[in-house]
């Protein structure tokens, strides 16, 4: 449903679930550390998708202007509260991954919600993780070819981690008719009735 | 544990978590135009000790936090050494037959000791503030919507009970599925339900707000004031004072 | 001030639940809104808040006004000030962590002046005595003591029109009593109008001066003060289902006993009395429902054996040297007041937390040496939440899933789902969400998969709130079949007059241990202190002819 405003539910709702995702985020912090410290940022660029998920299944949920920023800031408010070490990068990385995973939606003015368009977002999404690493930590020092690599491994992590991985999930939560008073609700229940008929 | 730390009688608890906030963007502003080593590793030594005098956080819990960091850090440097932009003049020695510059190796110091000025000063601000109290001033001072603040905290209040929830699902799911085995694939198959009882308490919760009147205006009376006090002032001087000698005047 | 005309709300995808239902109700009024489970009383509330549509989904048609304006058009606050609404879910009661944060976002909510904010709040506690807990996190209250802060919330708003979706159902005696005496005081106000949802009737009617009957369609089939429409309506009142105060109930079997007739029917203790003055106390005490008889001792090795088993949240004890048995074939009632820990020594029993002391033997095994599919072999469970049981996505799959995971062959899933759905009157919802039922619809479900199985321990945490009379005897009526095959059942329960007509062998909780292991009749025959254990004496008992009372039959 097109150009209409998050409400109260929307909201809490998509704070509900950018919550447990940013708790999920923070674990991943620490493997994504890891991966990092050892295979360096091209390693951990295959881990980046998933810090997408929150946007990607807010949106593919609520399908409203607003929903995929607003979720991506919850969850990387929800880091910072449970105490993250590095809340500064992640208030920051939250605005920008959320910035650009919205802009994506709106460019299909929020109407289409299909495989492509999530993988699209979370795509984005790394996008602008990358960018914001590539300024914050000084990417520009290192040598061309890592750069480049680094950003395709996070552009394939973000279409896999974040789009296809979140749409099947979301798609799972369906079935269970938690989301029937949501746009993606409504039209599964729809399709569903149409089968029966 | 955290939650102690946060609502200690110390000077950084007290200062006001918008100033907190503000001044931890500024310093991640400054560092980027930073690639020496001298300066990063001032602003962490004085950050670390700034947190654990002014918040009375233990030093060693705060380097426990920051050591996977090192880690982290490190990286910055093999990686310059390995795939450096342009490779210093000074070459060091020779690993596998690849020479190890001088240059690379400050760049890389630098880069992973911002990494870390980056990490303490996270750490100076999630250790000694309080997320109530910091939604309660961004709600009051820098007009974040009430609704996303209300429902923000409704939603990290939510995150103890996950666990009891997980539990009351794994349960159910003892009690009915009788002579069934717990599986591996369990963990996997409970993440669904779960988050199913998110979106529904969520629900109930935004039911129940508004059952009670919350609109989500601005227009509410205010039992707890998050209002400034000299303490910030304080504050804001030192952190004018500090910003200036580190990063300004080497500049000019 | 409340105007329904040919008022019908529809959920999505679902016939309507509510179906011209129309009411005129003046300010200072105390209406009773009566109606078989699942007859949309529920749903009525929220429409009269304008949650419903504004928030919950739903298709309203017809004319509904309060105080002459449609509650769905006004803004959420002057709503919220206006009408309060105590849900019937203490689930969704809610929004904030503790008690005190509850209240003073409540209060913001309508714009009450921060500094009358804590006065309000602590008047609003002392209303129901719970100023104790203050600083409690909600969640960690017991269900009963939830209901208490919600009635608080609501004396903190202080609105004119309160909206009360069972307040009582989860109390003890003595809290029903006192939270019935404080809804009392409101309902004298004569600018306070008062709807009550209630499905056991005896406190409330001591104050309530008009009932509105509701049938399975949610239309109206009766209105009028509660006198007329107990004695003029009684036989649609009973053909739907619901409760009748118990005095007229008895009243009713005194007539057809003595085939007498009289003016009117009792519906309060006071006209009992002089209603059954009229008659021999011998056929009085005839006509009313008789305790249980202590069953024999059994023979068989007991089931479940506790042996001075306690437990502690963290530091805090809930009980302590607690040591009985239950045999096959006992039906047991397990009673106490409220947060003394029945829902807890349930979970300990069950396996679900270890005792911080003690053994339970499940046939002889030690509890902890067992799986927890061993466990789910033995124990049939009802959770005191019935939504924390459901796992499926429809009604009519939440009954089959146990039998699918059992291994019956398709005809025998069959044949029992269709017999359980027609037992518990689940058959026109079969295909709903479990999630989107009435309280009462998830309470049958949640039995309803319970008793499928072949376990020889029923546990059932308050498996009667919320039901109505016909569902009550239903429920009754599989729970004897159970015993009767060799189950040993055990209920949790608030509801005396149950206890007292059902269960042969009471255990009560107080005072951090189990303070009576013993039958139903010596439990209430005076000798025992009811007080201590924070209950009352079953109407039904009040009811007897004075000099019987005392017990001194035998
Ligand atoms: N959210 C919902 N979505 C769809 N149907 C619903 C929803 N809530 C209730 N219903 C259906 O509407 C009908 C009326 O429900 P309601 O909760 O108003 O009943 P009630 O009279 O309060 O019953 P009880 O005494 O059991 O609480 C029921 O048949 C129920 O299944
Ligand atoms: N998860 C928990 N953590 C800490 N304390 C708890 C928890 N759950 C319950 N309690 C406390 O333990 C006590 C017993 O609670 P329990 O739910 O067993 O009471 P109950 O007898 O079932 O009451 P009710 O009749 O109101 O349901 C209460 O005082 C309650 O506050
Ligand atoms: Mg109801
Ligand atoms: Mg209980």
């Amino acid at each position: 449903m097109p150009n209409k405003r998050l409400n109260l539910r929307d909201i809490v709702v998509i704070s509900f679930i950018s919550a447990v995702l940013g708790v999920l985020y923070l674990l991943w912090v620490l493997l994504g550390q890891m991966v990092t410290g050892i295979f360096g940022p091209v390693g951990g660029g295959l881990m980046a998708g998933f810090w997408i998920l929150a946007p990607v299944v807010c949106a593919y949920i609520v399908q409203k202007p607003g929903a995929a920023m607003l979720a991506e800031l919850i969850a990387a408010g929800t880091e910072v509260m449970a105490g993250s070490v590095s809340a500064g990068a992640v208030l920051v990385l939250g605005f920008t991954q959320g910035l650009a995973a919205e802009i994506i939606f709106a460019l299909f003015f929020y109407r289409v919600f299909r495989l492509p368009v999530l993988m699209l977002a979370g795509m984005a999404g790394t996008f602008a993780a990358f960018l914001t690493q590539y300024v914050l930590y000084g990417f520009s020092q290192y040598a061309g070819s890592v750069v480049v690599f680094m950003l395709i491994t996070m552009l394939i992590s973000g279409a896999l981690l974040a789009g296809w991985a979140g749409k099947s999930f979301t798609d799972a939560l369906v079935k269970t008719g938690v989301l029937d008073r949501f746009a993606l609700g409504r039209q599964y229940r729809l399709e569903q009735q149409r089968d029966t008929v | 544990m955290l939650e102690e730390l946060q609502t200690r009688n110390a000077f950084l608890q007290h200062v006001h978590p918008t100033l907190k906030l503000l001044s931890l963007f500024t310093v991640f502003f400054c560092m980027i135009f930073v690639y020496d080593i001298w300066r990063p590793l001032a602003v962490l030594l004085l950050t670390v000790a700034v947190v654990a005098f002014l918040g009375k956080v233990p030093l060693k819990l705060l380097l426990g936090l920051l050591l996977p960091f090192a880690l982290f850090g490190f990286s910055f440097v093999w990686l310059q050494v390995v795939f450096p932009e342009e490779r210093g003049s000074t070459v060091l020695f020779y690993v596998f037959h690849m020479p190890v510059a001088l240059e690379n190796i400050q760049t890389g110091v630098s880069l992973g000791l911002r990494a870390m000025v980056y990490a303490s000063w996270s750490l100076l601000f999630v250790l000694t503030t309080s997320p109530v109290s910091l939604v309660m001033s961004l709600i009051q001072k820098w007009h974040m919507p009430p609704s996303i603040g209300y429902g923000m905290m409704a939603a990290y209040r939510f995150l103890p009970q996950l666990r009891e929830e997980l539990a009351v699902i794994r349960r159910a799911r003892q009690i009915r599925g009788m002579g069934k085995k717990p599986k591996v694939r369990e963990w996997k198959e409970m993440a669904v339900p779960l988050m199913a009882g998110a979106v529904r308490k969520a629900e109930r919760t935004a039911l129940a707000m508004e059952s009670k009147g919350f609109d989500g205006s601005r227009q509410r009376t205010r039992y707890v004031q998050m209002n400034y006090k000299k303490m910030d002032v304080w504050f804001t001087a030192g952190f004018i004072l500090f910003i200036t000698v580190i990063f300004l005047l080497p500049m000019s | 001030m409340i105007y329904a005309d040919n008022v019908t709300i529809a959920y999505p995808f679902a016939e309507p639940s509510v179906e011209s239902f129309s009411a005129e109700i003046r300010t200072g009024e105390n209406v009773l809104l009566l109606g078989p489970s699942g007859s949309g009383k529920s749903t009525i509330a929220l429409a009269i808040q304008g949650i419903l549509p504004r928030s919950v989904e739903a298709e309203v048609s017809g004319i509904l006004s309060i105080f002459g304006e449609n509650p769905a058009v006004k803004s959420i606050t002057e709503a919220a000030g206006q009408a309060a609404l105590l849900f019937q879910d203490p689930d969704t009661q809610f929004c904030m962590p503790t008690v005190r944060e509850e209240l003073v976002f409540t209060l913001e909510n309508l714009r009450v002046p921060a500094e009358e904010i804590e006065a309000r709040m602590l008047e609003a506690l002392q209303f129901t005595d719970m100023l104790r807990c203050i600083d409690a996190r909600i969640d960690t209250l017991s269900g009963g003591m939830k209901q208490k802060i919600a009635v608080s919330c609501l004396a903190a708003v202080n609105p004119q029109i309160w909206i009360l979706d069972e307040p009582l159902s989860q109390l003890d005696p003595v809290s029903r009593e006192a939270v019935a005496s404080l809804l009392g005081r409101i309902a004298a106000d004569s600018d306070k109008t008062l709807v009550v949802i209630e499905h056991q009737l005896n406190e409330v009617m001591e104050w309530v001066d008009r009932a509105i009957v509701l049938n399975r369609q949610g239309q109206v089939s009766a209105d009028g003060s509660p006198a007329r429409i107990f004695n003029s309506h009684g036989d649609v009142l009973e053909a739907e289902g619901v409760w009748l105060p118990l005095p007229a109930e008895a009243g009713k079997n005194l007539l057809k006993k003595t085939e007498t007739s009289k003016a009117a029917l009792p519906i309060t203790l006071r006209q009992w009395e002089t209603f059954a003055a009229d008659y021999p106390a011998a056929t009085v005490l005839e006509s009313l429902p008789q305790p249980k008889k202590a069953s024999e001792p059994s023979l068989q090795p007991s089931v479940l054996e506790v042996k001075q088993a306690a437990f502690a949240y963290g530091t805090q004890t809930v009980f302590e040297n607690v040591s009985f048995s239950l045999y096959p074939g006992e039906m047991t009632a397990l009673v106490g007041a409220n947060g003394v820990g029945k829902s807890t020594l349930a979970r300990v029993l069950t396996g679900w937390e270890p005792p911080k002391n003690g053994y339970i033997y499940v046939n002889g095994q030690d509890i902890a040496s067992l799986k927890p599919y061993e466990i789910a072999k033995t124990f049939g469970i009802v959770f005191q939440q019935p939504e924390h049981q459901f796992l499926t996505q429809t009604v009519e799959k939440e009954i089959r899933y146990g039998m699918e995971m059992e291994g019956w062959c398709e005809e025998d899933i069959i044949h029992k789902t269709n017999e359980l759905l027609i037992q518990f009157q689940l058959g026109h919802i079969r295909r709903n969400h479990p999630f989107q039922l009435s309280q009462g619809e998830k309470r049958r479900l949640s039995v309803a998969v319970m008793v499928t199985n072949n376990q020889s321990i029923l546990i059932l945490d308050e498996p009667t709130f919320g039901l109505d009379k016909r569902n009550t005897d239903a429920l009754f009526e599989v729970l004897e079949q159970c015993r009767r095959r060799g189950k040993a059942v055990l209920w949790l329960t608030h509801d005396m007059d149950l206890v007292y007509t059902k269960a042969a062998r009471v255990l009560a909780l107080a005072e951090r241990t189990l303070a009576y292991d013993d039958g139903v009749e010596a439990f209430f025959n005076g000798n025992t202190d009811l007080e201590k254990i924070g209950v009352r004496p079953p109407v039904v008992q009040l009811m007897r002819p004075k000099e019987e009372k005392a017990g001194s039959y035998a």
